[in-house]
């Protein structure tokens, strides 16, 4: 058997499995399929609705992507300024826990006032959400940088900008994707939720909205569909990161080799 | 050839939060082109003073000054390589880019830059493994790498941290040889520190001994070996009564 086969085969059968449970329990204890809709009808759903869920995971996809991006953009130019400056880190610091703490529900009415319904406000709370790890990633990884390479740069009289660039953004780099990699998951979640509240304006309906609809409808095959549609959105951009990171580490940190 | 520089502690005094202090009223010179090692028990302050003749720590009381052209300047910014304990390559960065980034902090052009750092790297005997990473090198390469990098700006002061102390007796005594052979060939001033008295007997011009914290320098001795070191000196009766000698003023400075 391949490697490939060999690590694809447990998951695969374990996923066979409980499909076919799945749908033997519910057929046999008789479950109303609004409470509990069987495989196979969320399969035919997932078909039935195919240009609306694959509308919903593309516009979902387009907001979690771009308040991915602008985490990953400004979480790590925050950190930068902040990892270079102490009095920085100390003076704002703090208040970057506000953006890990504060419920995304109760901002995003007020990213509705600022930014009107629709993907704008989405994307802004996709950022919310998801840019914290982001700067907590990169900052640690600066902090931990080796003291006995921050002395040789000293050594040779490195200016700040060249730690910064040739030293600490470097160093840091296997933190900050761990960091993107979590930024990633929340990035969706957030555009999800964000549409639950600000996504009606679009015309193009996310999952979040396709969620809402099958919910008060009742159909509750469709919302099973619509949540599986999330965590693909959620894995590919995972997916994506994890590439992106495995790109740029492979060549010399050891989590990237073997 | 530039001239090298000579290194003076006057007086110094460094102490650290809590304990006792490394040093007290420590006076110490280093003449130019000679090469110093320094011996001492763990913990006496021989990374410290190292730090101190690299500008990379400052003493409470007390100066510590390179002489050039019988001028006085801070060892900060000096013209001064360094070798640390491990080889501390940057693991991004291939073993060449590695070499190079002195000169790219000091914002020497590209071409050049290329020039030096070959020269380098031929110079320890790295050649043709300039592409590999870090991880890629054997132990004893990442040193000879570290070499390259401490030497690729020409330094005038050269400070080495027990710097082949995780090596095997081989290799360490081969780069030994080349570190020596360097240091003739250069006229540079350097200062090794070791915990190894026979590396200590073999390298220097001159071994200064420390004792226990707070270090005072409990021995100071002129090599009575002959200039040019090869391995069959090892064997020799001076070599030995030198490593005797050694080993009875490091005793007297433990108790
Ligand atoms: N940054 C620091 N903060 C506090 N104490 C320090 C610091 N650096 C060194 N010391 C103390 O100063 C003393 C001398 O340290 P140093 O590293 O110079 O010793 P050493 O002779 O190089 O020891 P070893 O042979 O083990 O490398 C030690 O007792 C150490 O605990
Ligand atoms: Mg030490």
């Amino acid at each position: 058997m391949s490697k490939f086969a060999q690590f694809f085969a447990p998951p695969v059968a374990a996923l066979c499995l409980l499909v076919a449970l799945w749908e033997g329990l519910v057929r046999a204890l008789a479950v109303p399929a609004f409470l509990m809709p069987p495989p196979s009808a969320i399969a035919r759903a997932a078909m039935e609705n195919g240009p609306l869920l694959r509308a919903a995971v593309l516009q979902t996809g387009m907001t979690a992507l771009a308040g991915f991006l602008l985490s990953a953009c400004l979480g790590n130019a925050a950190a930068w300024l902040l990892g270079s400056f102490r009095f920085l880190e100390r003076a704002f610091y703090p208040y970057t826990l506000f953006l890990q703490t504060v419920p995304i529900v109760t901002i995003a009415p007020l990213l509705v006032l600022w930014f009107g319904s629709g993907s704008a406000a989405v994307a802004v709370a996709a950022f919310i959400v998801s840019v914290f790890p982001v700067i907590t990633g990169t900052i640690s990884g600066m902090r931990s940088v080796d003291p006995n390479l921050r002395d040789l740069f000293r050594l040779y009289g490195a200016t700040r900008l060249s730690i910064l660039t040739k030293l600490e953004i470097p160093a840091a780099l296997p933190q900050t994707v761990t960091g993107l990699r979590v930024a990633s998951g929340l990035a969706v979640i957030g555009a999800i939720v964000g549409e639950f509240v600000a996504g009606f304006a679009d015309e193009s309906p996310g999952l979040g909205i396709v969620v809402l609809t099958a919910y008060r409808q009742l159909k509750t095959d469709l919302l099973f569909a619509a949540v599986l549609g999330s965590s693909a959105l959620g894995l590919a951009l995972f997916a994506g990161v994890q590439l992106a990171g495995h790109l740029l580490l492979r060549r010399w940190h050891p989590s990237a080799r073997s | 050839m530039e001239p090298s520089v000579a290194v003076r502690f006057d007086n110094v005094e460094r102490r650290f939060d809590g304990g006792r202090p490394a040093f007290t009223g420590l006076s110490l010179s280093l003449d130019a082109g000679t090469f110093s090692v320094l011996l001492g028990p763990s913990g006496c302050g021989k990374s410290t003073l190292l730090r101190l003749a690299a500008g990379l720590d400052e003493p409470q009381t007390g100066r510590v000054s390179l002489v050039e052209d019988g001028l006085d300047r801070s060892p900060i910014g000096g013209p001064t390589g360094f070798v640390f304990q491990d080889a501390h390559l940057l693991p991004w960065r291939t073993l060449e880019e590695n070499v190079a980034l002195p000169l790219e902090l000091a914002g020497i052009d590209p071409e050049a830059r290329r020039h030096l750092t070959a020269a380098a790297i031929a110079r320890v005997g790295l050649a043709s493994h300039e592409k590999k990473m870090p991880h890629e090198l054997s132990g004893g390469m990442k040193m000879r790498a570290s070499l390259a990098r401490a030497l690729v700006r020409t330094p005038r002061l050269f400070l080495l941290d027990e710097p082949f102390a995780a090596l095997d007796e081989l290799t360490r005594q081969r780069l030994d040889d080349d570190v020596r052979a360097l240091a003739q060939d250069l006229r540079i001033t350097v200062l090794f520190v070791t915990h190894s008295i026979q590396e200590a007997a073999y390298l220097a011009d001159r071994v200064i001994v420390f004792s226990q914290r707070p270090a005072r320098v409990v021995a100071d001795f002129v090599s009575p070996l002959p200039r040019e070191r090869t391995s069959l000196l090892r064997f020799s009766e001076a070599f030995s009564s030198f490593v005797a000698d050694l080993h009875v003023a490091l005793l007297r400075g433990e108790s």
